[in-house]
Order: structure tokens, then sequence, then C-alpha cells
């Protein structure tokens, strides 16, 4: 085959085919060979008709490396805000479709179709990437803002119809009026319960990561109630704590059947201040002292469970308790959670690491530290700088970030619900370690930037964790958040490999997760982002969170990846700043995929929050304030997912389930799994069931593609587990380890 | 239903032209509530017919490609399209390309001048497509301007072979099209001769001859005087019986600044799409009629030309044509002024028929300088040996027609027709003007070389 095109070739389509017409013609009178316009189908076709025996490959092709310095490990990390804010809308995109379809997809007021083309534009390779030239990152951004923008006006109208709704009535009406009408409209008809002129006005905070969200850091009036609502996108009931920011102080929290629940008042961390402050004060101090009001939410599957916060009298036992706040600059810090012992050394380092129930007892360091990037005159052979594709670091040395001599003393945030240490770790890294009472993982929150240049070397920012886990080498990353992938340091499945770049050389992709493990141990860290990773050294982890680089790397963008922001108001252009999470946690070996599979699922989809405010004594607007799309009582198994739920034209509904173990990941958990979709979808009724393939456009059951035999069949060994054809006229499906079924399912729209 | 989205559509334009800047608004209104064809104006009927229109500035489109008979690039390079590392150029798609684009739409017109280049291309041509192209003659889409073999050389060239090359190019047009061109075009030679106006001028038929290269001063002085164009009187013996109107091109020769639209353009494209970001359409429409408006002071009449092309372009000639449509269409919209598609001819008998009076220029515009210390008299000299060998072949090129005459033209054997060419070819005004790259002077003596030797 040869791929008669280049970038943007065919412009001019004559200049080509007026070419190739005689090169057909010429080669073919010559007679040596053969040449005709083919396509690919075409060349597949011809050689899966030769009948002859391919050689197998397994696991996949990462890193990329096109000479021997060159290793495009850099953009698994390039521009990781826009990769979080992609990563962020993703699970955005899911709760809108959620909601969309729960009311019916409008004709003319706001859909998720604009997201969904925004994301789809995004997923390009010189997009999510981080390999377009800044004004092309501008550019996805807005695009991904202004589908957001419409996703958010839809959600917003969604919530207040089904909080304000009596569900069941409004659905029924809604089947009687659906005949023939292809454009359901929200149940607003003249004898409806719900009149437009009194739903509510919910807000939502696309800035809460920053910690700025208007509704909840307004001044909670005595006499009104700050309504908190939980959206839970995953088909399991969730049990989370929630952050909220707030300036008031006196505060209490009560859910939606009115008992008053603990709630615990958290300083923001420096990091988090000084990202607001640049972000939305234009760089000055906020007026308000702002704290994190923190409470649990218990949200049903594919649901909502709503909170209400409103001002406390002084001294009343209810009242958000605040946190107790402690300076340390010596002796060694402890957090407890009910089951883990975690110990941090004076300068805050994570040290060691306990957990009760399971018996793990690990000795952990966790730090930061940057490479420096190549300026690309360093080797002889060829110059090489470090880009937006390409990382080269200019040594294996990862410089220490912290001042061993000269550091900020620990803040130790301790309370009812959450301890916290907040650190500043360096003018330009912040971290804060959060340990939730309940929860069993360790949750670090980091704030990374501006990387300084004044000294002109371009900076690589990894976080390592080190462990004492004899991990021979070998270490896991994700593929695109779903298989774990093994990875031998400085070693290729595939071909004898020389180590040019022995960091460089041994990244690789990372959206879920890493871990290592040995006979005894397994540790793992989790990403809230894609991020490039490795296992460098034995018992070590380490994820690269931010870079900023100097020079271009001759590899088509033609800019250094040097990403500022510009906030105007006179304020000077700065670096970017980053902030974001990754979790950590130690299991005994074998025990650890349930925690990466579940948390992984969480970190994905956040619970989404949405505000309004309403009366405090009369909370009769809201009439469902707790609601879920299931039947009463039930929960997807824990090894199922609704990955997507989106209504298509038609009235149809995509449906795709996915199981997420692998085989023998976890012993009880890797087994086939057997839903019926009846219990998915309490206020319908389902009439027909289509299986499609995975993109949605041909039955599963028509679906062909060519058998090709291949050299390692025998050496194969093990037999797949593959879920059952679903039955005519049956609703339940089986799903088997690491399988997604993709479903079409039309309703029942009338009696 | 329209209602209610109306109703709806404007709130939220409002609301968002209030909170928002206008693009974003607009972006955010045609994501949001473009789901009717109605409201989807990303399907337009572009309005490109229209012609002179009595009380408007009238700007006539003239899409050209200059297309050099040896340059930088050898004449069949140029053809072919190869040594592309030297220059992208390929005049074989230029015509396929520009063929195609005139059968789209019959409003649009396209002006071709070097009979070297298009006899190439003719050659290679089906019946079919000659058929098509002969249409396209017969409609005015497509005028051959000039005419002649090349764009000859006015200051090394001696007359007898100018009269050669122009005769050996108009001969090909009467006989292929049954047409006589109407219009001098010299837009490229740097530096006029009197010769050019009243002899391969008046006396070839023309009613005008338009160039690009005039003194710097000059210029200036004429866009003041609005002189640009005038009565051009090149001989002082013939006088008035042998006159032509003269006319100096209002940007060389080349679209004014930010209408450029060939295929690797940093100019911007019209872009009226709704459903996509920066529509720019009302921002290029102001710009087109303030430059046109600008050139209007400066010319006599209410009609001014544009000249829609530059060197080789219109490979690709979608991107030309495609964009002057849209300027075209929202121009007229906008109704300041009046654009249309036209050729030289049309643009003359428009000026014409304003039945007004012109200024005179008797002698020549020699020599030429386009800045202070930038005298273009160099070439006049340049590459000696090969003007001397020009000058040789000439005269044996007419021995060898009177002896040729004598025995009767052969069917089979040895005949004038490749030195007759070869001659033809040299004549351009980056061939015997000693301008061109040495391998494309080479190629230029070769060429003699081999019509000499079929003489011989």
């Amino acid at each position: 085959m040869w791929t008669m095109g280049d970038d943007f070739t065919y412009e001019n389509a004559n200049t080509w085919f007026k070419q190739i017409d005689k090169l057909i013609h010429h080669v073919n009178k010559d007679g040596r060979v053969n040449a005709f316009y083919s396509t690919p189908s075409i060349y597949v076709d011809a050689n899966h008709a030769e009948n002859v025996t391919w050689p197998l490959k397994l696991d996949d092709f990462f890193p990329y490396a096109d000479c021997p310095h060159c290793y495009w490990t850099g953009y698994f990390t390039s521009r990781p805000t826009l990769k979080r804010y992609v990563r962020q809308l993703s699970a955005y995109l899911q709760v809108a479709r959620q909601l969309e379809f729960l009311i019916g997809k409008s004709k003319v007021g706001p859909t998720t179709d604009s997201l969904e083309e925004a994301m789809a534009v995004l997923q390009h390779h010189d997009g999510i990437s981080g390999t377009e030239m800044q004004h092309v990152a501008d550019d996805y951004a807005k695009r991904l803002a202004l589908g957001a923008a419409e996703a958010e006006e839809l959600v917003g109208s969604v919530l207040p119809i089904l909080l304000s709704s009596k569900l069941e009535a409004c659905y029924e009406k809604e089947i009687n009026a659906g005949s023939g009408d292809t454009s359901r409209s929200p149940p607003e008809m003249s004898d409806s319960p719900v009149n437009k002129d009194t739903l509510l006005k919910v807000q939502q905070c696309a800035l809460l990561n920053i910690s700025y969200c208007p509704p909840t850091e307004a001044d909670i009036v005595s006499g009104k109630s700050l309504v908190v609502v939980a959206y839970n996108s995953l088909g399991w009931a969730r049990e989370e704590l929630i952050r909220i920011p707030v300036t008031n102080s006196m505060l209490e929290v009560k859910d939606s059947k009115g008992n008053v629940i603990p709630s615990q008042l958290v300083p923001l961390s420096e990091g988090s201040e000084k990202v607001r402050n640049i972000y939305i004060n234009g760089g000055s101090q906020n007026k308000d002292l702002i704290f994190y009001l923190v409470f649990y939410a218990s949200v049903p599957p594919f649901g909502y469970n709503s909170y209400f916060v409103t001002t406390s009298m002084a001294n009343n036992p209810n009242q958000a308790r605040k946190s107790s706040v402690e300076k340390l600059d010596s002796g060694a810090v402890v957090l407890k959670s009910h089951d883990l012992t975690l110990t941090f050394s004076r300068n805050g380092q994570l040290m060691h690491f306990e957990n009760h129930r399971t018996k793990t007892n690990a000795s952990i360091e966790q730090s930061y530290c940057w490479y420096n990037a190549s300026d690309g005159n360093t080797n002889k052979s060829r110059l090489q700088a470090s880009g937006a594709y390409i990382f080269r670091p200019n040594s294996s040395t990862c410089f220490p970030i912290q001042d061993p001599d000269n550091y900020a003393p620990l803040k130790v945030i301790r309370g009812t619900l959450v301890d916290e240490i907040h650190q500043e770790i360096s003018p330009w890294v912040f971290q804060v370690v959060r340990l939730v009472k309940t929860s069993e993982h360790v949750e670090v929150e980091f704030v990374v930037g501006p990387i300084p240049i004044e000294d002109e070397l371009g900076k690589e920012l990894v976080t390592k964790l080190r462990t004492n886990i004899s991990s021979v080498g070998e270490f896991y990353t994700d593929s695109n958040g779903r298989d774990f992938v093994k990875r031998v340091r400085n070693y290729r499945s595939d071909w004898n490999y020389n180590v040019t770049e022995p960091v460089a050389g041994n990244y690789y992709p990372v959206n879920l997760g890493l871990y290592l493990k040995d006979n005894e141990k397994e540790v793992s860290l989790l990403v809230d982002r894609a991020v490039g990773g490795s296992s460098l050294t034995d018992g070590e982890l380490e994820v690269m969170l931010h870079r900023r680089l100097l020079h271009d790397d001759f590899r088509g963008v033609d800019e250094a990846l040097n990403e500022s922001i510009c906030i105007g108001n006179g304020v000077p252009c700065q670096g970017l700043v980053v902030q974001g999470q990754f979790f950590i946690n130690i299991h005994p070996v074998g025990n650890a995929a349930r925690w990466r599979r579940t948390q992984g699922q969480k970190i994905y989809s956040p619970l989404q929050l949405a505000f309004a405010v309403i009366p405090e004594t009369n909370h009769s607007t809201i009439t469902t304030p707790e609601f879920s799309s299931l039947i009463a009582g039930y929960e997807l198994p824990p090894n199922i997912v609704i990955i997507t739920l989106q209504e298509l034209d038609e009235k149809n509904l995509l449906l795709r389930l996915a199981h997420i173990y692998e085989a023998n990941e976890d012993a009880e958990l890797s087994q086939v799994a057997t839903i019926n979709l009846e219990n998915l979808f309490a206020h319908r009724k389902i009439d027909k069931l289509l299986e499609l393939s995975l993109s949605a456009n041909q039955l599963r059951s028509k679906m062909k593609t060519l058998k090709w035999k291949h050299e390692s069949g025998a050496q194969m060994v093990g037999s797949p587990i593959r879920g059952a054809r679903i039955k005519d006229g049956q609703f339940s499906i089986e799903i088997a380890p690491m399988e997604i079924r993709t479903l079409s399912i039309k309703f029942k729209n009338d009696n | 239903m329209a209602e209610g989205m109306c109703s709806l559509l404007l709130l939220h334009l409002l609301l968002l032209c209030v909170v928002g800047s206008c693009e974003l608004c607009h972006a955010w209104w045609t994501q949001n509530y473009c789901y009717d064809d109605e409201f989807c104006p990303a399907v337009v009927d572009y309005d490109t017919r229209g012609g002179p229109v009595a009380g408007k500035l009238n700007v006539h489109l003239v899409s050209h490609s200059h297309d050099d008979v040896g340059w930088l690039k050898t004449v069949d390079q140029y053809y072919v399209g190869s040594n592309n590392s030297i220059q992208v150029a390929a005049v074989q798609y230029i015509l396929d390309s520009v063929i195609l684009a005139l059968q789209e739409d019959p409003n649009r017109k396209f002006i071709y001048v070097e009979q070297a280049f298009f006899q190439r291309w003719w050659r290679e041509q089906s019946k079919h497509k000659q058929r098509i192209v002969k249409r396209l003659v017969k409609a005015g889409q497509l005028e051959f301007i000039n005419g002649g073999w090349c764009m000859h050389d006015e200051a090394s060239t001696h007359y007898i072979d100018m009269i050669d090359q122009t005769t050996l190019g108009h001969r090909y047009i009467k006989k292929q099209f049954n047409k006589v061109p109407r219009i001098g075009w010299q837009i490229d030679p740097f530096g006029h001769s009197a010769i050019q106006a009243y002899l391969l001028g008046a006396e070839v038929g023309f009613d005008a001859v338009f160039f690009g290269r005039a003194d710097y001063q000059d210029i200036a002085k004429r866009r003041i005087d609005r002189t640009m164009e005038f009565v051009w009187q090149g001989s002082r013996t013939l006088g008035s019986t042998a006159q032509i109107l003269g006319g100096v091109l209002n940007n060389l020769y080349v679209p004014p600044h930010g209408f450029e639209f060939d295929i690797a353009s940093a100019d911007p494209p019209i872009q009226d799409n709704p459903l996509l970001y920066d529509i720019n359409v009302q921002e290029r429409v102001d710009s087109f009629v303030k430059l046109a408006v600008e050139q209007g002071k400066e010319f006599r009449t209410n009609h001014i030309m544009w000249t829609m092309g530059s060197d080789f372009t219109y490979e690709n000639a979608n991107t030309w044509f495609k964009q002057i449509d849209k300027l075209i269409h929202y121009v007229n919209k906008d109704g300041r002024v009046n654009a249309f598609y036209s050729t030289p001819s049309i643009y003359v008998d428009a000026n014409h028929a304003e039945n007004i009076p012109w200024p005179l220029k008797l002698d020549d515009f020699f020599p030429y300088a386009d800045r202070p210390h930038c005298y273009w008299t160099g070439y006049f000299t340049s590459r000696p040996t090969l003007k001397r060998y020009v000058r040789q072949l000439s005269a044996y090129l007419q021995v060898a027609r009177q002896l040729e005459f004598l025995i009767g033209k052969r069917k089979v054997g040895p005949t004038t027709d490749s030195l007759e060419e070869a001659m033809a070819v040299v004549q351009h005004h980056d061939g015997i003007s000693g301008t061109e790259q040495q391998h494309v002077a080479d190629d230029y003596a070769k060429r003699l070389a081999l019509g000499a030797a079929e003489v011989l």
C-alpha cells in the first residue's frame, strides 16, 4: 500500500490525480509491477484472500521514538489543564446526557449536542495531546466552554423540574401525552403540578476546582436555605464528602429528611488561596475569609439527593465545627482515619502508611522534583530539545523542589470529618494531603506553578512515590483508562531494546493510574487527568504533573510549550498554574484492583453539585429532594458501570454498560455479571432492545469482521469469556470482564 | 413554532449580547438554536450576476494569471510543474482548474494571455475538452488578451520579432476560436516602448494597452492628476492615426491589499458561515469598499479595474472564484459600490462609453525605476550574447522563410516552425531581457539552437 497524500494535500486534487493517472498508465504498460487506485478495504481484502499466517502482537505501541534521543513521551503531560478540562467535561457530559434523557431531548432549548461536538473535536491527536499551537489550544478551550455553558443551561433547567415535580404523576402525564409527538417537552402542562414561575433557579459552579462558587459564597441570610443538590451519575449508591466554599462560619446542614448532619469548616489552603486570588481576584486577596464547608452526602445511584444549609445560632451544637489548626515545624505528624494511620516527617513528607483493617504496613515517601528539560544542545548526534511532543531531560537527575534548610511550617488541620496537612513545599509547589475519616486512601491535592524560568531552564515537574516494594523493574499503566498493561523498565517485548534515554524511554501514558507490586504489597497511584508516568527505580512510581519549556522540539508545532496566563487588569502575564489531585493507596497484593476500579470510577465521575436558595421555612417547592432513576433499592453490581446513557433521535436510548474488571484481576469481581435492564428504568417500560456494535452504527449480530491466522495460535492459553447473546424479548444481559455492551432501547410510550 | 423559536432566540441573543462579546454571542446563538434550515444561513446562493451600474463606482474584477514564458524555471518546467523547489508553478493545472471553475458558474470570467502555454495545453486536450473550451470562449467567459506567444520584452526586442511572436499567437486564436484579441496586456515588462503603443497596439487593432510598471515618480503624479489612463500616441509620423488608450494598472497587476486568494495566500477568506467562528463578512466588505473608493479618486470615470491574480496563480482556481463569488454577492448586497466579473475589454468599453476627454501621452515609458536608486536599465545589456544570438537568428529566420516559400512549405520535412516558436518564446520579458536564471538562459539557447538546426 502506498499512501498517496500528506497533511492537507488534495486542496488541488487535480495535481495528484493527473499524475497518478499517468503513473498507473505507464507503470502497467511497463508491466514489471501492477499499480491501481485502491483503498485500505480493498488492500485488506486482498491480503486476507492470500490466506497467510501473520505474526501476533500483544499489548501496545507505547512509547514512540523516532530517533535515539527523541521519545514522544512529553505530550503525555503537555497542557495539563486542558487535559483536566476535557476529563472534567467528559464526566459532565455524561451527567447532562442522563438528565436530558430523563426529561426528553428538547427541540428548541439547550441540548448536549454542542458539548458532544466540542468534546469530539478535542479528542484529536493534536488537541488533548497538547501538541497544538497556543492559539489553537485557546480555541479548543473556547469550544469546550461554549458547549459546557449550553449543557449547564440544560442541567440547570432539568434539575428544578425534577426537584419540584411529583415525578410519578409527571411521567404518567407524559406517557399519556406522548403519542406521536417526538419532541417531548418538559412536563409543564397547565394542570401539571409544575408551574414555570415557581421553578427553582439552580446554579452550578464550574470553577469549584479553584474554590470559586458565587451561590455558596453569598451570605446565607437567616430565613433562607442554601439547597445543595448532589447528582450521582454512577449506578452505585455513594456516600461521599462534599466540599463547598462559604464565607459564613455559622452554618448547619440538614439532609432531605430534615435531620441535622455533621459538618465541618476547613480553612482554604495557601495553594487554593493562591490559585483563587490569581484567577478570580486578579491577583488581590479575598475580601472575605473563605472556608470549605464539608459534609457527607449520601446519594442514590443514577440520581440525586439534596442538602439544606442554613445559618445557625451561636453555641448551637448542630453548627458546623471549626477545624483545629496547628502550625508545626518539628516532630512527626500523624493523621488517622478509621482504618488508616499516616505518618509524616516534619517537612511534610508522607513517610509511613498503615491500614489496620487490611494489616498493611509500609514505609512510603512522597516528594516532588523536576527534570531539567534539554535545550537541544547537549547531544552531538542530534539536536533534540524537550518540547510539546518530546520529553528529553538533559540528565536523569530529578532535582528536589524543597529547600531542606528553609521551608514553610506545616499547617495541620484536624476535624470530625476530615484531617488535612497544608504545605507550601516551595514558592511554586503547594500540597494538601487529605484524609477523610471513613477513607482508606490518601488524597493529595497539588497546586503547581508558575514554574520559574528566570534561570532559563525548562522544567518538567514530577511527583514521586518511593516504597520498599521489590518490583523488579515491573510496573503497570492503564490503557486509556481501562486495561492495565505490564511495563518492564528498559525493556521492550518486541525487539532488543537499546536504552538511549533512561528516563524518557520508560515513560508511559497514564489515564487512570499506575501501580507496582511484589509478593506482599501493591502501591497504586490514581490520577485525575492524562499524565505521563513511570517507575524508574524498583518500588518507585512517578507521574509528571506540569511542564514549562523554552524550546520547540521540531515535530511540527513550531512553538515552545510555555503556557502563560494573562488575566488582564494590569497584572503581568505569568506561567500557568495547575491544580489537581492524585490518590495513593497500598494494599496486600491481589487486593488492590477493587480500590483502583471503584475509586477510579469515582474520580472520573465526581458528584455534580448544583445550588439554589429557598425560604427556610417553606421547602414545599422541593417535592422530590431525593431521586433515583433505578427501581427502588436497586444498584448496579460493583463491577458494572453505565458509560453512556444518551437519548438519540427517534426516541431511542443509547446505553452502554461496561464491566470494569479484567480477567483474574479480582477474585470475586472478575466474573460475568448479569443485569436486568428493567431495573434501570423505574419510570419507563422497555419496548424493544437491540445490541449494537460499539460505535452504534450496526447490529451486533450483523457485525462481520475477517478472521486472520496468526503464527502464535497454539501458544495462546486460556479461553476468553464473553457474555451470552441477548435472547429476543429478554431484557437481561450478561457482561463478561472487560466487555462493553452497546444497547439501543426503545420504550413503550403509550398504553 | 417559528415565532416561539424567534422569541426564545432573541431573548438569548439579547442576554448574551449584553454580557458577552458579540462574537461569543453569535457563535452561541448559532450553536444553540440553529436547528431549522431557515435559521441556518450556512447555505448561501451567491448572486454573481451583474455588470456596470450607472451612478455607482463600478469595480471590474478581472481574474487572470501572469505566467512567465521562462524565468526562474524553463518554459516547459513552468508548464509541467517540475523543479518546484525553485518556484511552485504549474501552468497545466492552472488551465485545467480554470476551465472547471468557469463551467461551475456562467458569470465567472477569466482572461488568458500567453499562447506559448495555452497552445501547450490545448494540444493535450481531448476533442471533448476542446469543445468545452470553445463554448467558454464563445460565451465570453474565457477571453484571450494580448494573445502573443509570450508577453514580450519592450526594451531589447526588435520590432520584427515582436510582430512575429504576436502574429504566431494571434493566428492560432483566430484559427481555433475565430477570435481577435482586443487589448494589450503588458503588465510586467520593465518599461514600455513607443512601438508597443502604436505598432504592437494600435496597428494590431488593440483598443487599449495596460501595464503595471511605470516610474514611481511618474505614477505618483499620475495618481494625483488622475492621468493613470491616457491616450497614447507613440509615433511622431503616424500621429493621431495610430493612437491607443494606455493605462497604468492601480496595483502593479495584483489585487488590492487583503484580496489575494491563491491557495497559499495569507489574506483572509470571506468567512460567512454562522456555524463557524470568526465571521468577517462586514469587515471584508468595508475593506473592499474603502479600497475601491480610494482607487476611484485616482481614476477618471466611475469604472475601476482590480487585477484579481498574480504570478502563476489559479493553479487551484476554486480558491479565487469561490472568494470572488462571495465578494460580489456581499459587496453588491451592501450596495455602496458595484462589483462584477469583468475583462479588460468590458472595462475599456465601459470607459469608452463615458465619452470623456483623456490626457495625451507621447513617446514612451523608459527608463523604469521602481524607487530611488533602482533603475531597471541594466537589463538593456544583460546577457549580450543571448541578445546577439536572437538578433542573428531573427535575420536567419527571414532567410529560411523566403527559401521555404520558394520551394513550398513541406508537410514532412524540416520547416521554419520550430525556429519561429523558439524565437517567439525568447521574446519574453524574462527571456531576451536577460533577467532569467542561468539554467533558463541555457534552455532558451538550446531552443534557439534546435530551431536553427532544423532550418540549416
